[in-house]
């Protein structure tokens, strides 16, 4: 009995891994059975690390030789095992984070419903709703019921659910339905995976009122106040350098006070981002003039020794070039291209109400917007006038010429990644301490723009996180970069293991060694081979006989190498890879009918 | 007007005709639905007049005239030539749509006739490339799912099958599906539609595969068949293999010296059958320690194969009437790291001195480091493995060899059983088999590329792409 569940388990799953390669049907169940035996072999991990455990200390009880080895082991094994288990020095996943986002749990039943005509497609095979609705969706009575606010991602699993135009239009009705208040569009969301309301950012007293006329149902008057609470609680944190451009406009949620930057409610990576650059108003790397480029040559080479001409040559160069007004234009113009918009699925399903046979999903596009003269001229100024704030072209561009929201927004983010005073000045030191040197002195002029530049990004950074409510501290990998896991695998397990595969070397050589001896036939032709195929690997083979003429070719050392593992060793390996494939196969056969049962222990049962 | 321009509208007039022969046979054969339902055409294609109401030439005059008759005409060419280079190309004729047979409902397949524009019809193609499109419903917003450029289809055949591939998700759902002709410019013909929907089944056979079974079923049956064989009593020769016989010596060995023996099983899972093969050896070595009182170790590399060496062991030893002798201890666990594990097993090589060493299993780089500090010990070492780049080292460094399927074949050889022995005659047929596909694969290939024989030549790519390609 206790090999015959064994064996009867052993057939069972073997015959349906078998049939499963072969049954289209099937084929889920032979990944089933392969996760069962990846169960198991998580299970045999807790026996084998008891089992080391009790081997060891018994080698160190019994003081056996070698006994101090096996301390090592139990040690290097435990110290692993804390630091592996308890994730220490393993950040939250970035990824699995909700930056800037405040949560208060509150279940579906206390969300507004929404509702709209419409009925579920019939389909050929019945098909549950998309898991991320099911919770939010029903449909009965002729009626799509959503109970919260849907979010793009439920509204593209419904559309995606089924491409039928009734049902697409049903959903877009619904998702229009289920939109929260202007108010709070956008900053406002139910994520159905924990049952928790969620805001981002600050919440304003406007956004308050809007919510809590939103959210009437009773009992949900806590999770309101708790997420009130959670987005408006002030977190600060010091500044060592304030921007002296520094400009955040009204109404946002972050003011500088006494040197320490103060945040209400959690920093979105919106905000932050606006705070490390375009509010910081940091000053944007332009194309300098020859006198200018002379004041910063003079500038550095008075604090320390001459530069070499290639320093000087370097400095000319990245000093004199920088972004263009024509790259903006391009921007612009590229960004004003009039794009072919998408038909909601309302107009196209009156399209097809109507009759119109080949349904054209995007409607032609508009007139493109492309940048005027006067336009030109204000990207021109920008692009050399140092005082010409990013703020103060976008609004000389809207007084010269049309400027679409799009455009807009596409200059922006240009500007924003366009390299600052600071970053270029430090790539400029970078690029002069590879031509030459320099003194302490001349990098600190260099690169003091730079160092304020990053002690405000990392203080706008500590604030982030201070404000951030970690959601998943356990999160991260295990072996994540900069862990304690990381640290040993790296510093420790890599070089161990890098140092036990060298010694391969000496051991090949020894056994080489022993093995090549021209003791008798065979002996001499394995030894010729050797030869060939060590000696047309190298360059000594090759120039051994590169005198050969081109007819003889086939002769040469390299083309012998060549020749002799295309044709010999892949001949021998197939021999034995067929031999293998066929005793695998007999093999699995005598284990699955239980002929074999040594593996299990022999004898009857 | 002159004879150019006559020539010129001539040249410009263009045939408008349907294919008249209705459904090609294959089509038919498949009794599939079909239709020709031209959509409205995006832009039409007009005859320019008829050329022979022009061909008189007038005369008189013809110093102006001709000038003026020479620019008229090059402007007629040129605005014809635009036109008809923006002119998209006649639609594609008949298609049909069905579900691909033997498969796991994942592909449609959609069949339709070229345009008249494309070859074989035109002398000058026309078209470029396919679009097919379907919806789920017939009136539907129809969703690109396919291009098939004209150049993967053979230009000989009037008609192009495409797969259509499908998400499980689609499996079973109804479709439509529309084809056009895209022309050299891009510009897309008028559509053609099925009339009918077509769904995706899932067949119980994946058909692809059907060779793979049939080999499959002929090795498996003649290994049963054997087996049943030897069960009747009949006599089956199987060849001494020496690392086989030199197993017991080896135990005897290490006996005489009390020294114990290693058995190290590869630094694979239970789910590799060189690890499962490797502990059907132990048991028998396992048996014969028993037997002569000496000692044998068992480090193991994973959890399971430690649980499972242990279970053998133990079995061993109470088949040999030793149960007193087994200690539990000696079968262990180091660690799953490979360069780890063979770290602790030099080591303890170098500490214990082992008088015979067993390797049996999957192996990689560490082969050669076992075989070398086992050799530098003195000891007798005994290696089987099916890892083809690990079989040098050990016929380098180790006393006897098991390569491949003699390591297979190790456990019958080992127990002698009839059923096992008979199983590797089957195995043997398996190797008649292919001993007999590799003599036909190669004739063929010679036959159809040295012989030139057509024949052969399908024949060996019959046998390379679908027999040997795993279906």
């Amino acid at each position: 009995m206790k090999r015959t569940i064994p064996l009867l388990i052993t057939a069972l799953s073997g015959f349906v891994l078998i049939f499963a390669y072969f049954i289209p049907a099937t084929e889920s169940w032979g990944e089933s059975v392969a996760i069962w035996f990846d169960i198991l072999a998580a299970i045999a991990y807790v026996l084998g690390g008891g089992n080391l455990i009790k081997v060891q200390l018994k080698k160190i009880s019994d003081r056996k030789a070698g006994w101090g080895y096996a301390a090592v082991t139990l040690m290097a094994f435990t110290v692993t095992l804390i630091i592996g288990l308890f994730k220490v020095g393993v950040t939250p996943a970035r990824n699995q984070e909700y930056y800037g986002e405040s949560f208060a749990p509150l279940p579906v039943s206390l969300l507004p419903e929404f509702s709209v005509p419409g009925e579920l497609p019939i389909k050929q095979h019945p098909q549950a709703l998309p898991p991320s609705v099911r919770s939010q969706m029903q449909v009965a009575d002729g009626r799509l019921t959503f109970r919260g606010w849907m979010r793009d991602d439920q509204f593209d699993d419904l559309i995606s659910w089924d491409s039928r135009l009734e049902w697409r239009a049903n959903v877009e009705a619904l998702q229009e339905a289920a939109t929260p208040p202007a108010e709070l569009r956008g900053v406002l969301a139910y994520h159905y995976e924990h049952q928790s309301l969620s805001f981002l950012g600050r919440m304003s007293p406007e956004q308050e009122t809007a919510l809590r006329t939103a959210i009437i149902e009773p009992g949900a008057e806590t999770a309101v106040e708790r997420l009130r609470n959670a987005a408006s609680k002030e977190t600060s944190a010091p500044v060592e350098w304030t921007p002296p451009t520094l400009s955040i406009p009204a109404g946002a949620p972050v003011v500088v006070e006494n040197d320490r930057l103060v945040v209400q409610g959690p920093l979105t990576p919106s905000d932050r981002k606006s705070l490390e650059r375009r509010w910081a108003g940091l000053p944007i790397a332009r194309q300098l003039l020859d006198f200018q480029i002379r004041f910063w040559l003079t500038k550095v080479t008075s604090n320390g020794p001459s530069l070499r001409r290639e320093q000087v040559e370097i400095l000319n160069r990245v000093l004199g070039t920088a972004f263009t007004a024509e790259e903006l234009r391009d921007v612009l113009n590229t960004a004003g291209q009039a794009q072919p918009t998408p038909k909601s699925w309302r107009e196209l399903l009156a399209e097809q109400q109507e009759g119109i046979a080949d349904l054209e999903p995007m409607q032609p596009a508009g007139e493109s917007v492309t940048v005027s003269d006067a336009q030109l001229a204000a990207l021109e100024r920008f692009a050399v006038d140092p005082e010409f704030t990013p703020d103060a072209l976008v609004e000389a561009l809207r007084a010269a010429g049309p400027l679409t929201p799009g455009q807009e927004s596409k200059l922006r983010a240009t500007i924003d990644g366009l390299p600052t005073v600071g970053e270029r000045n430090y790539a400029l030191a970078l690029e002069l301490l590879k031509a030459g040197s320099l003194s302490t002195a001349q990098i600190d002029v260099l690169l003091n723009d730079y160092r304020n530049e990053r002690h405000w990004r990392r203080d706008v950074a500590v604030l982030a996180e201070a404000s951030h409510v970690v959601k998943y501290p356990w999160s991260g990998q295990f072996d994540q970069q900069g862990s304690g896991f990381s640290w040993l695998y790296r510093y420790i397990f890599q070089p161990l293991t890098a140092t036990m595969f060298a010694l391969l070397a000496f051991f090949v050589a020894s056994a080489s060694f022993r093995a090549f001896r021209a003791k008798n036939l065979a002996a001499i032709l394995l030894l010729g081979t050797a030869f060939i195929i060590l000696l047309g690997r190298t360059f000594a083979g090759v120039l051994l006989t590169s005198w050969l003429p081109e007819e003889l070719a086939w002769l040469r050392m390299e083309n012998l190498t060549i020749e002799i593992m295309r044709v010999f060793a892949t001949a021998g390996n197939r021999a034995i890879m067929i031999g293998i494939a066929l005793g695998l196969a007999s093999t699995s056969l005598r284990v699955l009918l239980g002929v074999d049962r040594s593996h299990l222990g022999g004898g009857d049962d | 007007m002159t004879v150019a321009v006559c020539q010129a509208l001539t040249s410009l007039k263009r045939q408008r005709g349907r294919p008249t022969a209705g459904i090609s046979p294959s089509l038919l054969r498949r009794g599939l639905p079909f239709a020709l339902t031209p959509g409205p055409s995006p832009g039409g294609r007009g005859e320019i007049g008829n050329p022979t109401s022009c061909c008189t030439p007038h005369p008189g005059d013809r110093g102006r005239r001709a000038a003026a008759l020479r620019t008229f005409v090059l402007v007629i060419v040129v605005i014809s030539g635009e036109l008809a280079s923006a002119a998209p190309p006649a639609p594609p004729g008949d298609v049909a749509a069905g579900d691909h047979d033997g498969d796991d409902g994942l592909k449609i397949d959609v069949g339709f006739v070229r345009s008249q524009d494309d070859a074989p019809f035109a002398a000058t193609p026309m078209v470029k490339e396919y679009l097919i499109r379907r919806a789920t419903e017939p009136d539907g917003l129809f969703v690109e799912v396919r291009r098939v450029k004209t150049g993967e289809a053979d230009k000989e055949s009037e008609i192009i099958d495409a797969e259509i591939e499908l998400t499980a998700a689609e499996r079973g759902e109804q479709f439509w599906f529309r084809v056009s002709a895209v022309g050299l410019d891009g510009e897309v013909s008028a559509y053609v539609q099925t009339t009918t929907p077509v769904a995706s089944t899932r067949e119980l056979f994946d058909r692809a595969r059907g060779w793979l079974a049939v080999l499959m079923i002929a090795l498996c049956g003649a290994i049963v068949a054997f087996i049943a064989l030897a069960r009747r009593g009949a006599k089956l020769y199987v060849r001494p293999i020496a690392g086989l016989e030199a197993v017991e010596e080896a135990v005897g060995r290490a006996t005489e010296m009390g020294r114990p023996c290693l058995f190290v099983p590869g630094i694979q899972d239970m789910n590799e059958i060189q690890t499962i093969a490797g502990l059907a050896v132990l048991s028998r070595v396992a048996e014969r320690a028993a037997e002569y009182d000496a000692t044998v170790e068992v480090p193991t590399s994973k959890s399971l194969v430690m649980t499972a060496a242990r279970e053998t062991v133990e079995a061993a030893y109470y088949t040999a009437g030793r149960p007193d002798a087994f200690n539990a201890d000696r079968v262990y666990y180091v660690t799953d790291e490979q360069f780890g594990y063979v770290a602790y097993l030099t080591g303890h090589m170098v500490r214990e001195k082992p008088a015979a060493c067993f390797y049996m299993g999957s192996f990689f780089a560490e082969s050669l480091m076992l075989a070398e500090t086992g050799n530098s010990v003195g000891a007798i070492q005994v290696a089987g493995t099916a890892q083809p780049s690990q079989l040098p080292f050990f016929v380098a460094a180790c006393d006897y060899t098991l390569i491949g399927e003699e390591f297979f074949a190790a456990s019958a050889y080992l127990s002698g059983d009839p059923d096992q022995l008979g199983s590797l005659k089957g195995q043997d047929v398996g190797k008649l088999i292919v001993a007999a596909l590799l003599l036909v694969g190669c004739g063929l290939f010679t036959l159809g590329t040295a012989g030139g024989s057509s024949v052969a030549e399908h024949a060996a790519t019959y046998l390379k792409t679908v027999i040997l390609s795993g279906g």
